[in-house]
């Protein structure tokens, strides 16, 4: 049916990717994301990065939402970190030359949180990954296998559809 | 062992060709890729485009995908091969197929298309519904009313901003809109809003009016208070000053005599009364002093029929009880001697009551020539009084909306600090550069269509260092013009405003106060300039209003014929109304001082008709106040004197009878043989 259509796509998006090394990715890129503060331009640049490469999209968003509470409890953490790099003479320079730069406002990397928050995701970025991998590799079995027990998802798809996935 | 061909669904046939078959159609449209000018044109347009292409895409691969393994399942049952040669080339096959990595594949980004077209989505269908509720929550905020906004439409490429039937409430008249507009047509400055600010080049507002009736009240369910006129504080000053002025020297017939209007009249009558009291106090002392000699000279002659022991206590009373009452009379006495110099203390008090009437007589009778500043200000007050509430509310008003606008509180930031940096070219967070307006409303009474411009409104004036310019002119039976410079780029703000109104036709006006004197003023043209400065709270400015060429007819209530003829014996010689009103103060408490050739006119012709009349009548007056005063104060002296007289022969008739009886008491010796003999008879 027409309209459920869209709905096949999403799930498609959140069951496809499914390697270790997809789903640490896709995590690591949703801890960045959570602890991001949003309505900036860089929370929205990384959504579109994790949208945009191959990596575990389902995953990420969950990472995302997850890490989004644990960014408000670092905030003081992550507000010295931005307040220390805002502040530090040898960078002033840079940051007003970045500020001076169309859409570099929109970002609000001048903003302690915002900046301090991307610093440590971006950061812990490849721990992350390198932790997650052997996890994922160890403990999660195919999704789709998974997935396609879901009555929703046979539902959405067809038993056509849920075959392609074997 | 031979390979079996692979078994193929029929479902699954199915679903490979019917996915082919969307694929193809998608892939037909996909074909009809958007240019970058359409793309620029209507970029949520492109977004979809763009998700619709990706997935076609996918499905095209999927779709070679799925054919070839049909084909190779059709092949393999029409040509049987060699199963270890098959499972060779199969794990070959497998070898060659591409291992998912994690570089960027399109088809995947593609994929994300549903994403894309959220965004898309959100940016067509929720994007303006949300700016507009905002635009409406920000609006009402300001206003303390409700705010109206029919439809919100924005576009990114090139920015635009559109906006239709805009309402806002005004909380202080329910029932009206204190402004509304048909339409806003915006140009935004891409630029500036890649550096985050919301900047408008130009924008074009169409349908302004204001002080239009509503159908609901316009208040909202949380609205508060209406505020009380905080506009110029000097409410109907010139009214109420002239009304009063007026009502006194139109209404002559009140000077011509009324005794309870003089101060000494009334310090007379109040004299009187407290002399009465001390002279009925004194004679109630010595009604007391004659009832207690009396009852001691009727002991005096009893005394001889009583028994010893009652005439010893009878003769200690008497010998007590005598000075005594000579001693009071003495007070009384002293008392009365002190009441002349009181009395005359009180006359001296009384005469200088007298003069004071005089002079206020006078003065008011003076008046009578009528002052010509205060004539102005009873005749032109209102009217004047009228242009300068209306153009310092204006100035008020806008001044109130530049300082809201450009003090408009930061928006708290939950988390984080903002650190600033420099900026090349720094600029507001909110700028209107210019605004072009059009419309229609009523300006000082007159149904007028307005045009003009607003330029270069900023959130933060200081920073932009350009103050706010509205410039607008209003046609209609007069031409108006008016600009006014509101600058908050100094800490203490500063407004300039001026108005010009011409009105190049005959109007009839009235001037003046139907209960004394009332002017029909009928006027060939009309001209006003206003000019008002505030610095901070200190207002200066000028009011300027002509009138020219003048027909001046007078209307007068009072009945007094030689005032009426000579007034408008004098009105005839004047030809134009030339009218300066001086302000200073403050723009809540503004001090205001009026100049016309009016009332120097008015008051001239007066004067010189007058003259030897209001004379006499001063005269008379004076006379008359005099008269009556003597009369009062002959009064007073003749009851003074009388009383005092009395008082006088009645405290020495006392004082005799009491005298009288002092000396019997003090013969009647008690002698102790007699007292013996009686004792032992």
């Amino acid at each position: 049916m027409f309209f459920l259509r869209p709905i096949r796509f999403f799930f498609k998006a959140l069951i496809t990717d499914n390697t270790p090394s997809q789903m640490a990715l896709g995590f690591a890129l949703g801890v960045v994301i959570g602890l991001v503060p949003k309505g900036n331009m860089i929370a929205i640049s990384l959504m579109i990065v994790l949208s945009a490469i191959r990596v575990n999209l389902g995953m990420g968003m969950l990472a995302a939402f997850a890490f989004s509470w644990a960014g408000v409890v670092l905030d003081p953490f992550t507000h010295r970190i931005g307040n220390a790099l805002l502040t530090t003479d040898q960078l002033v320079p840079f940051w007003t030359e970045l500020y001076n730069q169309p859409m570099a406002p929109w970002t609000k990397f001048n903003n302690t949180i915002v900046l301090g928050s991307f610093v440590l995701g971006m950061t812990l970025l490849v721990p992350i990954f390198l932790i997650a991998k052997p996890i994922f590799g160890k403990y999660t079995p195919d999704w789709s296998e998974r997935l396609q027990k879901f009555k929703l998802v046979q539902l959405l798809h067809g038993t056509e559809l849920s075959s392609r996935l074997n | 062992m031979p390979k079996q061909p692979p078994q193929t669904d029929p479902a699954h046939d199915m679903l490979i060709n019917g996915v082919g078959e969307i694929a193809d159609s998608l892939a037909g449209a996909a074909a009809e890729t958007p240019s970058v000018a359409d793309m620029m044109a209507n970029p949520a347009g492109a977004l979809a485009a763009a998700a619709v292409n990706s997935v076609a895409e996918e499905l095209v691969d999927t779709k070679t995908d799925d054919r070839a393994t049909v084909d190779r399942a059709k092949a393999s049952e029409s040509e049987p091969v060699d199963d270890a040669d098959s499972s060779e080339d199969d794990r070959k096959k497998k070898k060659q197929k591409k291992q998912p990595g994690l570089g960027p594949r399109w088809s995947y980004i593609l994929t994300r298309g549903i994403v894309v077209a959220s965004v898309w989505a959100f940016f067509t269908f929720a994007f303006d519904p949300i700016l507009r509720y905002s635009a409406i929550t920000a609006g009402q905020q300001a206003v303390g009313a409700k705010v109206e906004i029919a439809t919100l439409q924005t576009s990114f490429f090139p920015p635009k901003i559109s906006v239709t039937n805009v309402a806002a409430a005004n909380r202080n008249k329910p029932g009206t809109n204190i402004l509304e507009f048909e339409s806003l047509n915006g140009d935004v400055d891409g630029l500036a809003l890649m550096h985050g600010s919301y900047v408008l080049d130009k924008a074009v507002v169409n349908g302004l009016t204001w002080n239009t009736p509503r159908d609901d009240d316009g208040l909202l369910p949380d609205s508060p208070v209406p505020e009380e006129s905080e506009g110029p504080g000097f409410g109907g000053q010139l009214e109420k000053y002239g009304k009063e002025w007026a009502s006194d020297i139109f209404d002559r017939a009140k000077l011509e005599y009324d005794p309870r209007n003089l101060e000494s009249v009334r310090l007379a009558q109040q004299l009187e009364v407290e002399w009465k009291t001390d002279f009925d106090g004194l004679e109630a002392r010595i009604k007391n002093v004659d009832a207690a000699g009396r009852q001691l000279k009727q002991l005096a002659d009893q005394i001889k029929k009583m028994r010893l022991d009652q005439q010893i206590e009878a003769v200690n009373k008497l010998r007590f009880d005598g000075p005594r009452l000579l001693q009071e009379v003495k007070e009384i006495r002293v008392a009365l001697q002190v009441l002349p110099d009181k009395a005359k203390g009180d006359l001296g008090d009384l005469d200088e009551a007298r003069k004071r009437d005089q002079a206020e007589i006078k003065r008011k009778v003076e008046e009578l020539v009528l002052d010509g500043d205060k004539l102005s200000e009873f005749l032109l007050g209102p009217t004047v009084h009228h242009r300068i509430r209306n153009s310092l509310a204006w100035l008020d008003w806008g001044s109130k909306q530049a300082s809201k606008f450009s003090n408009a509180p930061k928006p708290e930031r939950q988390r984080g600090d903002d650190i600033f940096f420099p900026l090349a070219n720094p600029l507001p967070k909110h700028l209107a550069r210019l605004i072009e307006v059009n419309g229609e409303g009523k300006i000082g009474g007159d149904q007028m269509a307005v045009q003009g411009t607003i330029v270069d409104v900023s959130s933060d004036p200081q920073l932009y260092g350009k103050p706010t310019v509205v410039r607008m002119s209003g046609k209609g039976e007069a031409d108006v013009q008016m600009k006014a410079e509101l600058d908050r780029t100094q800490d203490i703000p500063k407004n300039i405003l001026d108005v010009a109104y011409i009105l190049d036709q005959a109007t009839t006006g009235k001037l003046g106060d139907d209960d004394s004197l009332a002017v029909e003023v009928r006027a060939g043209s009309t001209r006003w300039n206003v000019h008002l400065e505030t610095v901070g709270e200190k207002l200066t400015g000028t009011v300027v209003m002509l009138q020219a060429p003048v027909l001046l007819i007078p209307e007068m209530k009072a009945d007094d014929e030689t005032l009426g003829r000579l007034i408008a014996a004098s009105m005839k010689n004047i030809e134009r109304i030339d009218a300066t009103v001086e302000l200073s103060g403050t723009i809540k408490k503004p001090r205001l001082k009026l100049k016309t050739n009016l009332g120097e006119a008015i008051s001239n012709g007066v004067k010189q008709g007058f003259g030897r009349e209001i004379s006499a009548q001063k005269d008379a007056l004076i006379a008359k106040v005099d008269a009556q005063v003597k009369e009062k104060q002959d009064g007073l002296v003749g009851m003074f004197l009388g009383r005092r007289d009395s008082i006088t022969e009645q405290l020495n008739l006392r004082e005799s009878v009491i005298q009288d009886l002092i000396p019997k008491v003090a013969d009647r010796q008690l002698d102790p043989t007699s007292l013996f003999k009686r004792v032992l008879r």
